[in-house]
Parts: structure tokens; C-alpha cells; sequence
């Protein structure tokens, strides 16, 4: 047994301490702690985990950057969070609007943290992208952190590598890794919680840190509080009866003073209970607890609950499946018992009747499903080799087969959509919206969009009040005071997936949606985004309007087609005669014709736009020359196009190839023509 | 820029130009009214894209308030959660607790002991004591009664006892004025013979194997000193006396042990045993320091005598708390004085490392960090309720609570052991004492770190006596009942018997 004290060799104990002040110095002979002593000891320990660990951390690393801005789309939770992190650091706010509890804010307050320090919003054109690196960051570290865990669970270097390349590399994870999810935050801090709560060492300090973690993970996502009784058991079965006691008193103390730092935060805000005209923590966690719409029975084919399950189940069903079987195996293996527990309670927690099934909830169950599988895997390859009795061995048979079926349907299916994931752009028709949008909206004009976009609409030079979150405009009430005609005083609405899959939750977006029309619309399918102009006097009265307006347009444009100054090449007669052309070109063009004669090669369609009114006007020739770049002829007829101003002035000018084109601005003035 | 939607305008028909050609630009318009219906003016120049700095916009004097409150609750903090470590440190690890023990089987003798027990006005419990260190399984030692000229009640026990053993027991009679502890011990050295000198207090409940435990730690460490453990037992006496229970518990199974290993250790006033030549270096006790056992600690410590430390509850020495709240009170401002005087007396400077001065320093100001602490608290707590401050200003302020009400959660954990190696029960009653003893103790501990400085001030450093009833033997008949005597302050007479702590062991250390 050894002592409390400093050790010292007995031959140097004072010789002739009565003799004063001859005291001895002591010498210390232990050998020193750290030097090159330790790093050798520490490379004979450890010095193979490297070999395995850095290869998966580097295939991690490169399968989910490569393309993570291209697959998949962003939505509008990205948005959010990596608005809520932009908020932190550019508005000095908890949120990009008023911060109401519905998350504990921790989460992006990481990213906010990592984008500060890494400079990540400038280095992206598209914002949410900084929020996808900072996920990369927390999937590289999950990944290292899962190979802990599977090694101290008793997981040979080998199997805690499958298990860390299928929580990287699985089609599902990939998705929702790159994704911008608080649950990939907060799996790192669980994944820490729990290699801390198993360790043996310096027990107290470690589980202290495992609360601290575990603390931190449920402030990131507070559904990680579901892990609790996981992080309990793996705790209380390391724990040292000894010293058990006070580790485990201290350690659920400082989780509880962790999770009472949120409460006093409110508190201090005074915004702890619910009161008038004021958010408050009570209100935030009755809504996430009581007021969500349910997902929606399992037994309905239409209901939310199947729709995510679907597309979970559509990304990787083997791995779904095998993540099953797995845990379920996994319940019968002593070591894998807690993780295969979790799994499963969360799981039946899912299924429970009424519940709101989160997309993401998928993420907290990816790395034990990993786990569990590659814990099962490694059972059976031990009980191949060595299986001691006829029981065992077949099981093992069976698995060894199951796995094998597993890997045959797998290559096929991951190649698949791997491919996709590493090819695809999906995100295209967001960044094309968002780039027809600033070149195309006056930046007074006042936009209802989805949150992926809200960042970059500011950053390019949107008033914050002018792009305004389609969620807040029904729930929020200064958004609310902002726009007391509500829909009616906004110019656009901008519309992705998300906001088309629920338009009756919100009667304003309804509204907006069935007042206004798209004016260019980009990609198709899931990926579709339409930037729709609203009406505020309805869109009846519009299309009257509209009618009216094409009725005129056309009596005019039959006019042009007869003036003998102007050719009109290809279906440019036609679309003139179909009062297709915006009143500013024929307005132009008549203009013009005073002055030379014009050749009018095409009425080009804008990108995104349908094409039913035209806007841009191309000229190839004036007075039978060929207007080529930097001609004198089609020099003039620029200067003379950009001289036009007030409501015929063009947005721009450019001088192609094929001639001069001409655009205007998406919206032609009413009434520029006369009426019959 | 271009208009939007002029739903209702009436712009001049382009077409109605005078010319009568065919287009002819019109002039500007008007900007057509209600380009959109009340929308407020948002001022498009609003969004400060730029990043906000890091550091908040104050005032000088906002920055100077906020940032000394912040500072005190950081400091407080850091004092707090240094406490709290230290009070946990036996339980760090399962190599750590198993450390702070006594072996399990104990190495053959190698040493003599002379056991010294200091007596003043202590006759109710002083014969029993003698008894009890007679019954000591060692091979080889002796013991040493001092008792005053003037107090012959306490002398003629102490004969008796003698009588009884008299080849173990020797009484010596101190005729100095004044009186106190360390020229008690002083005195008795001249004739102990042993190579170890052992200090016990005249009211201690030893273990009969204890002596050969020391004998064997000594042995197995080379230490120059060994501690044993000393452990008050009555925790459901009163309120406080709870709190001063765990004080021990934390200080003598956890927290000395942290000392013993950072080197700078202030020695307890009993269950303390210190080889012979050691104690002839330091020429015995100081006697004209209110601490001299912590005194004779430091300054052994700082000559590089190793101090190993044990605690096994089945051998612990047991004691009772002073018997009134108000001789507690003496009796921390005492330890508190001797604190003091200790630091000022500056042997700690010659500790061989600066991180062992520093170590020294700390741990003897600890006391008044800790005053500083418990009055700082509720100020705190009125500034937040009162004082409009900032969210993580006020969130800073309210750092401290963390590592108090983790010591609360650690106290509870202590409670429940004790209650369990001790065979005492422990009630749902004694932990609510536990959680609402917390801020008055802490006052408490306060106010006698105040009265020390105080004292110290003014030059008074008479000893305050601590009386005491026996309490702690509850497995003994009831002695002869007397009433404690009180020694007040002044008298020059009476002295201390208890080990010293630095502030408060662990109980209310953190708050």
C-alpha cells in the first residue's frame, strides 16, 4: 500500500538534525513526469491507435466536405441556426429575431463561436455553408470520439474503425451530418460525456467532466436530455464503490447546475415565467412539450411521422436495418447492453402516440446504431473462430450471413447515393434564386423568405425589417406590427419546399401564396424555388388587370410590326403580336426607330423567368450593320439606351456577340399605354 | 430606382404626348403614392453588418463597477472551487483514497514513543484518557501527564492514573504563568525519552492500535512526522456542531493529505507525532504563538521534513465540539489569530519553492478570503435584485453559488458516509440542518475571522480556552456530571487541544 507523502529515500534522512541549522536537502529520484520517457511509454500504449484513426478521420473529412454546398439542399432549419449564429456575432443578439426559448441557445452559439474564430461567414458566398463547416469540424470530432468510445467498450482497433467509418460514411449520415443540425453539436459533447464517464483513472475530475459535457449537449439539444439514463448507467457501473458516493453526487450536481444556468439566464432576463407581451423559458419549453403538431400516426401513409421515416429509410435502408437487428443483438452482449438500450428506448420513444417525431432525431441514434453493429460484428467474428458451444456458433453462422447479405445490398445502394452526395448540386436553385433576386429586387422592396436564404438577403444589403422570416409573420409580434396589412406589405415571397408543405399552418403565407404570382422560378421537384411578386389588391384584380394590360401591350406591338424601319426576325413578331413584351421595350423600340433602322433579333427570356412577359430586348443591327461588340453603331446604341430615364430606364445594358441587349426592371409601370 | 406595384397610380399616358409621335418619353413623375401600404420606414442603413466588437460598450464607471464585481466573483470562485478540490481529494481516485490509510497489516515496531498529554482543569475526562493510552499494543513507549501547579483537581487524577500504570505513565507539573499548551509541552520534552514525541489532548478517545499503525507508517514512508486522524463525533448536537463535525471529517480524511503532498502542511494539535531530533532542531513549540502546532508545521516544512498523513476511521481519535457556540467562537478566532501570526511571523519564506510560498501564503490567508467570501455573497445577491446590471454581468455574480452548492452536494455525500463508517444514524433531520447551516455557519466563520484580525490588531493574544463534557464517548458510562467551566478570555490560563484549520476544512468552505 502506498502513502500520503513525498517519497523519500531513507539514507537521507537528517544525519544530525539537532545540530542546528543543518538540515539536509532532499533530492527527488522519481523520474520526471514528462520528457521523452513518457512520449515513449505513451507511443508503446497508444502508438498503433494513430495508424487507425487518422486514415478514418481523413476519409470523414474529405466525403463529407466534398460537395457539402452542393447536397443537400439547404432548408430552412439551416437558415435558422446559422441566422441565430450571424446574430451573435454581427447583431450582438441570441437571435436574428426575438429570442423566445424554443432552443436552449448553446448550440449556435458554437457555431457563432467557431465562425468568429475561423473567419468562416467571410470565406462562404452562401452563409449556411459556414454553418455546414463548422458541422464538419463536430463530425470529425464525433467520429474520433466514437473510436474512443468503441475502444472502451472493448472494441479491437479494427471493429472501432468500421464502427467510425459507418457513422461517417452511411448515405443517412452523410446527410444529416452535413446538414446544419444542433444535434451534430451535441453528439461530440455526449460521445466526450461518455468516454469520460467510463473512465478509471481520476475518477472524480472525469465524471465531473462527463456532467459538464453531457450538460453542454443537452443546452446544445435538449432531446439529448433522453440520454440521460444511458450516461447514468455507464457511470454508475464505473464508478468505484469507494469514492462512488461523492463522484456521483458531485458529478449530477454540476449537470444540475449546468441545466440551472439556462433557468438563471431567463431568470435574470426576468423572463422566466410567462407574462405579458414578453417570451419566457415556461412558454418555450410548454410549446416544444405540449403545443407541437403532432407528426402524425404510423398507421396514415400521408402522416409527417412516415414521410420522415421514408426518407430515412430511402437514404440508407442497410444500415436502418442492420442498426436494428444489431441492437437487438446487441441487448444479449453485456458490454454493448446500455448503447443497445438507448437505441431502443429512443426508438419506442418515437413511436409513442401523439408525438412529434423531429427530422433530425435520427442523428442521436447514427453513432450507437454504429456502435452496436460494429460491436455485434466483432461478437460474431470471435465466435467463428472460437465458438464454445453449438449455440454460439450458429448465431455467429447467421450473422456472418446477415452481414454478408447486408454488404452485397449495401455496395449497390450507398454507390448510389453517394454518388449523388459527391455529384450533385441540389443547392443550385437556391444560390440561382437568391442571385435573380439581388440583381433583379430593389433593396427597398420587402421580401417574405425561407430562413436558408436570410443571412445572405442581409448581407446583400436588405434592410433586416425588409426580409422577413415566413415563419415570424404569423407568430411573431413585432414582425407583426412591422406589417400591420400583413401579407399585403410585402413585395415578394419567395417559396421553397418547406414553406409549400405546410401552407395552412400559416394563414399569411397562405395568403401571400394565393395572391401573388411566381416571376421566376428555379430548379424542379424537392429543389424547386419561386420568387412569387405579390399583389396586395388580390389576385383577381391582377389578372384583370393583367389581361387588360396584354390587350394593349398587343394592339401596340401590332402597330410596331407594321413600322418599316424595324425587322423583326424569328418569333419576335409573334410574342409582339401576343402582347408578350414589356411596354418600356416597345416604348424603346419606337423610339429608336425614329432615329435608324433596327433589326430585332429576339425578345431573350431572363433565367428563371417563364417567359410570358419579355423584359430584355436583343438588337443585332442598325441601319443593316451588324451591331458587334465595340462597333461605333452599337456603341450609340447603348449611350442612347442608358440615356433613357424615369420609368423607361433600363436596368441594363450589354453589348453581346449577337448585339445589343437591352433589360428592364421585373415590374413595367401600369398605365404607360393607352387604354381602348 | 424602380417604383413598385403603383396599383393606384395615375401616371401621365405616355402615349398622350403633345408630338403626337408615336413614343416620346415621358417626363418624371410624381413617385406614385402608396408604393406599399404602411410598412413603417425601415431605414435600409439599420443592419450594422459590421461585427460587433468583443468587448461590450460601457462607461469608465460602468467598466470600473461591473468589472470589479465581476473580478470579486471570479476571485470568490476561484477560491471556492480550489477549496472544494482540495476538500475532495482523497475521493479523486480509488489510488488516492486508498492512500490516505494506514496499512492493513502493520510492519514490526521500530521506533519508542513518549506520548504527551497536556491537562488543564480537565479531571472529569483526563483519567480516563491515561487509561485508555495505557491500553496501547506498542512494544515500547511511555506517557507524559502535564498538568498546572494550580489545578490540583486535574493533577490528582492524573496521579492516580499514574499509580495505575506506573511504568507507562509519568506526571509532570507545569508551574509557569501564564500558562498554555506549547510550555506544556516544552516542559515535558526535557524528560521524554522516546524517539518520536506524540501529542494527545487530554479529553482524546485513542485507539489501542494506534501507536503500532504510526510505528509502521513511519517505517513505510521515512516520513519525519506522521498525522493521524482526529475526528469529532457528536454531529446531532446542534445545529453547528453538525457543521464542525464535517469540518474534521474533510479536513483529516481528505484535505490534509492534499497539504502533506503539496509539502506545506499546518500540523493538527493532536494525533500528531514528530521524531525526536526534529523536534530538538525546531526547539520544541513556540510558546508565544497562538498556533503552535500549525507554527512547528511550517517551519518544519520549510526545512524539508516530509509530513505523511493517515486516516482509517476503525483508529481515528475522537473529540467532541466545544460545548457552546460561543467557545466555538473563541476557539476559530484563536486558530485564526494563530493564522495570523504565523503569516507574519514569515518562517514560511523559507520554504525551498516559490510554488510552496505561494501554497503558504494562500492557506494561511485563507481565513480572511473566506470572511471575504461569506460577506460578499448576500452583497451580491442585493446588487443583482437592486442594481440594473447587464445579463453576463449578473450571470458572472452568481458564479460562486456553483462550487458552494456542489460542496453542499459533496457535505451531504460526507454526512452519509460518516453516518455509515461510524455506525451513527444520520436523519433526514441532520441534512436539512446541513443545507440551512450552510449561510449561517459561513457568517459564523466570518465573523471569527474578523475577530481575529481585530484581536491581532489591538495586540490580544491571550488563549481562550475550550471546555469540554465528554460528548463523544457515548460508549462510556456518563461521567460525573460538572458544568464546563468557562475559561474567558484573558485569564491566562487553559489551552488549546485542537488541531488547527485553515478556515474551514471543507463545510461552508466553498460559499
Amino acid at each position: 500500500m502506498s502513502t500520503t507523502t513525498h517519497r523519500t529515500p531513507a539514507h537521507q534522512m537528517p544525519q544530525s538534525p539537532g545540530r542546528r541549522p543543518i538540515v539536509p536537502t532532499r533530492v527527488r529520484k522519481s523520474p520526471p513526469k514528462n520528457g521523452p520517457h513518457a512520449w515513449y511509454r505513451w507511443r508503446r500504449v497508444h502508438g498503433r491507435a494513430p495508424l487507425w484513426l487518422l486514415p478514418t478521420l481523413l476519409i470523414t473529412a474529405v466525403v463529407q466536405a466534398w460537395n457539402m454546398a452542393g447536397s443537400p439542399q439547404r432548408i430552412d432549419d439551416e437558415g435558422t441556426y446559422v441566422a441565430q449564429a450571424w446574430a451573435i456575432t454581427n447583431l450582438g443578439e441570441l437571435a436574428h429575431y426575438t429570442y423566445w426559448y424554443d432552443h436552449p441557445p448553446l448550440g449556435w452559439i458554437q457555431i457563432a463561436g467557431y465562425a468568429q474564430l475561423t473567419g468562416a461567414f467571410d470565406r462562404w458566398d452562401t452563409s449556411v455553408m459556414a454553418g455546414r463547416e463548422a458541422m464538419l469540424v463536430a463530425a470529425v470530432i464525433s467520429t474520433a470520439l466514437l473510436w474512443l468510445l468503441a475502444r472502451k467498450t472493448g472494441l479491437g482497433r479494427g471493429m472501432a474503425t468500421l464502427a467510425a467509418l459507418l457513422f461517417a460514411l452511411s448515405p443517412l449520415a452523410i446527410q444529416f451530418h452535413r446538414t446544419v443540425y444542433l444535434d451534430n453539436i451535441a453528439t461530440a459533447w455526449l460521445l466526450g460525456a461518455l468516454i469520460l464517464a467510463m473512465s478509471r483513472k481520476h475518477q472524480l475530475a472525469e465524471f465531473v467532466g462527463a456532467a459538464v459535457m453531457f450538460g453542454i449537449a443537452v443546452l446544445t439539444k435538449e432531446t439529448y436530455l433522453l440520454a440521460l439514463p444511458l450516461l447514468a448507467w455507464v457511470m454508475f457501473h464505473s464508478a468505484y464503490p469507494a469514492t462512488r458516493r461523492y463522484t456521483l453526487a458531485v458529478a449530477s450536481t454540476m449537470l444540475v447546475l449546468v441545466g440551472s444556468g439556462y433557468i438563471l439566464f431567463a431568470a435574470v432576463k426576468g423572463e422566466l415565467l410567462p407574462g405579458d407581451n414578453r417570451v419566457s423559458l415556461f412558454d418555450g419549453i410548454a410549446f416544444q412539450l405540449s403545443s407541437r403538431v403532432s407528426s402524425g400516426s404510423i398507421t396514415d401513409p400521408d402522416s409527417l411521422i412516415n414521410r420522415t421515416l421514408a426518407m430515412w429509410w430511402q437514404l440508407d435502408p442497410v444500415f436502418i436495418t442492420t442498426g436494428i437487428v444489431s441492437t437487438l443483438a446487441g441487448l444479449f452482449i453485456k458490454r454493448l447492453r446500455p448503447y443497445a438500450v438507448l437505441v431502443v428506448g429512443l426508438v419506442l420513444f418515437m413511436f409513442r402516440p401523439g408525438s412529434y417525431l423531429p427530422v433530425p432525431y435520427v442523428i442521436m441514434l447514427i453513432p450507437f446504431a454504429a456502435l452496436c453493429i460494429a460491436g455485434v460484428t466483432s461478437w460474431i467474428l470471435a465466435h467463428l473462430r472460437r465458438g464454445n458451444s453449438a449455440g454460439k456458433r450458429v448465431s455467429a453462422m447467421t450473422g456472418i450471413a446477415g452481414l454478408i447479405i447486408a454488404v452485397v445490398i449495401a455496395v449497390p445502394l450507398w454507390t448510389t447515393q453517394l454518388r449523388g452526395m459527391l455529384l450533385a448540386n441540389l443547392d443550385a436553385s437556391t444560390v440561382q434564386a437568391q442571385d435573380w433576386i439581388t440583381s433583379n429586387v430593389p433593396l427597398t422592396d420587402r421580401l417574405i423568405v425561407d430562413d436558408a436564404m436570410w443571412v445572405d438577403l442581409v448581407k446583400a444589403g436588405f434592410a433586416r425589417d425588409n426580409v422577413i422570416w415566413y415563419y415570424k409573420l404569423d407568430t411573431d409580434s413585432d414582425v407583426m406590427d412591422a406589417s400591420p396589412n400583413g401579407w399585403q406589405d410585402s413585395d415578394y415571397i419567395v417559396t421553397t419546399d418547406s414553406m409549400r408543405t405546410f401552407p395552412d399552418q400559416f394563414p399569411q403565407i397562405a395568403q401571400a401564396l394565393n395572391n401573388s404570382e411566381i416571376v421566376a422560378s428555379f430548379g424542379e421537384g424537392f429543389q424547386q424555388v419561386d420568387v412569387r411578386r405579390i399583389f396586395p389588391e388580390g389576385l383577381a384584380a391582377r389578372e384583370e388587370a393583367t389581361a387588360e394590360r396584354a390587350e394593349r401591350l398587343s394592339s401596340v406591338g401590332i402597330e410596331l410590326v407594321t413600322n418599316p424601319s424595324l425587322t423583326f426576325e424569328g418569333e419576335t413578331v409573334s410574342l409582339l403580336e401576343a402582347g408578350q413584351i414589356d411596354a418600356r421595350i416597345l416604348a424603346a423600340i419606337g423610339q429608336r426607330a425614329s432615329l435608324n433602322a433596327l433589326t430585332i433579333a429576339s425578345f431573350p427570356v431572363v433565367h428563371g423567368e417563364s417567359g410570358t412577359m419579355r423584359r430584355q430586348v436583343l438588337f443585332s443591327a442598325s441601319d443593316g450593320v451588324a451591331l458587334a461588340p465595340g462597333s461605333p453603331a452599337a456603341d450609340d446604341l447603348q449611350r442612347w439606351l442608358e440615356s433613357l430615364n424615369g420609368f423607361f430606364a433600363v436596368s441594363s445594358v450589354t453589348q453581346t456577340q449577337d448585339g445589343v441587349l437591352a433589360t428592364f426592371s421585373t415590374v413595367q409601370p401600369t398605365n404607360l399605354l393607352p387604354s381602348r | 430606382m424602380t417604383p413598385s406595384i403603383p396599383a393606384t397610380s395615375t401616371n401621365t399616358n405616355l402615349f398622350d404626348a403633345p408630338s403626337g409621335a408615336l413614343l416620346t418619353p415621358a417626363p418624371e413623375d410624381p413617385a406614385p403614392q402608396n408604393v406599399a401600404p404602411n410598412r413603417g420606414d425601415p431605414d435600409i442603413n439599420s443592419t450594422d453588418t459590421s461585427t460587433v466588437g468583443l468587448l461590450p460598450d460601457w462607461s469608465v464607471g460602468e467598466w470600473l463597477a461591473y468589472g470589479s464585481l465581476m473580478l470579486v466573483a471570479v476571485l470568490l470562485t476561484a477560491i471556492a472551487v480550489t477549496t472544494l478540490w482540495w476538500m475532495l481529494h482523497a475521493w479523486r481516485s480509488r489510488d488516492s483514497l486508498q492512500r490516505t490509510g494506514f496499512a492493513k497489516i502493520p510492519r514490526p515496531a521500530a521506533y519508542s514513543f513518549s506520548l504527551l498529554v497536556p491537562g488543564r482543569h480537565e479531571e472529569e475526562v483526563m483519567g480516563q484518557t491515561l487509561d485508555k493510552l495505557a491500553e496501547q499494543d506498542h512494544p515500547d513507549f511511555e506517557i507524559i501527564a502535564i498538568v498546572g501547579h494550580d489545578d490540583p483537581g486535574t493533577e490528582a487524577v492524573a496521579r492516580a492514573a499514574a499509580a495505575r500504570h506506573p511504568e507507562l505513565i509519568k506526571v509532570v507539573v507545569d508551574d509557569s504563568v501564564p500558562k498554555n499548551k506549547p510550555k506544556a509541552l516544552n516542559l515535558a520534552l526535557k524528560t521524554a525519552r522516546g524517539s518520536v514525541v506524540g501529542v494527545f489532548d487530554a479529553e482524546d478517545d485513542v485507539h489501542p492500535r494506534l501507536l503500532s499503525l504510526v510505528d509502521s507508517r513511519f517505517t513505510e514512508t521515512s516520513a519525519d512526522v506522521v498525522q493521524g486522524g482526529v475526528q469529532l463525533m457528536n454531529f446531532d448536537t446542534t445545529w453547528w456542531s453538525l457543521r464542525n463535525v464535517l469540518e474534521y471529517y474533510f479536513w483529516f480524511r481528505s484535505r490534509l493529505h492534499f497539504h502533506a503532498n503539496a509539502k506545506f502542511i499546518p500540523l493538527g494539535g493532536n494525533t500528531v507525532f514528530i521524531k525526536r531530533t526534529w523536534l530538538d532542531w525546531s526547539n520544541g513549540w513556540d510558546a508565544e504563538c497562538l498556533a503552535e502546532d500549525c507554527e512547528v508545521g511550517v517551519r518544519l516544512s520549510s526545512q524539508g521534513a516530509t509530513v505523511a498523513v493517515a486516516y482509517s476511521p476503525e483508529v481515528v481519535t475522537r473529540e467532541e465540539t466545544p460545548g457552546t457556540l460561543k467557545s466555538l467562537f473563541k476557539q476559530r478566532t484563536r486558530w485564526n489569530q494563530g493564522f495570523l501570526q504565523v503569516l507574519g511571523k514569515g518562517e514560511w519564506r523559507k520554504l525551498p519553492s516559490a510554488r510552496q510560498r505561494l501554497f503558504a501564503r494562500y492557506i494561511l490567508a485563507m481565513p480572511f478570503l473566506q470572511a471575504a467570501t461569506g460577506l460578499l455573497i448576500p452583497v451580491s445577491i442585493v446588487l443583482i435584485l437592486t442594481a440594473k446590471v447587464p445579463v453576463g454581468v449578473a450571470l458572472i455574480t452568481f458564479l460562486p453559488l456553483g462550487p458552494t452548492i456542489v460542496t453542499l452536494a459533496a457535505e451531504a455525500a460526507g454526512l452519509h458516509e460518516f453516518g455509515k463508517l461510524y455506525g451513527r444514524k444520520v436523519r433526514m433531520r441532520d441534512y436539512v440542518r446541513l443545507v440551512l447551516g450552510t449561510f449561517p455557519y459561513q457568517v459564523f466563520l466570518a465573523a471569527a475571522a474578523v475577530r481575529a484580525v481585530w484581536r491581532q490588531i489591538r495586540g490580544e493574544n491571550s488563549w481562550e480556552k475550550t471546555e469540554h463534557t465528554g460528548a463523544h464517548r457515548t460508549d462510556f458510562a456518563p461521567l460525573p456530571g460538572k458544568e464546563p467551566q468557562l475559561v474567558g478570555a484573558g485569564h491566562g490560563s487553559g489551552f488549546a487541544k485542537e488541531p488547527q484549520f485553515s478556515g474551514s476544512a471543507g463545510s461552508g468552505a466553498a460559499s
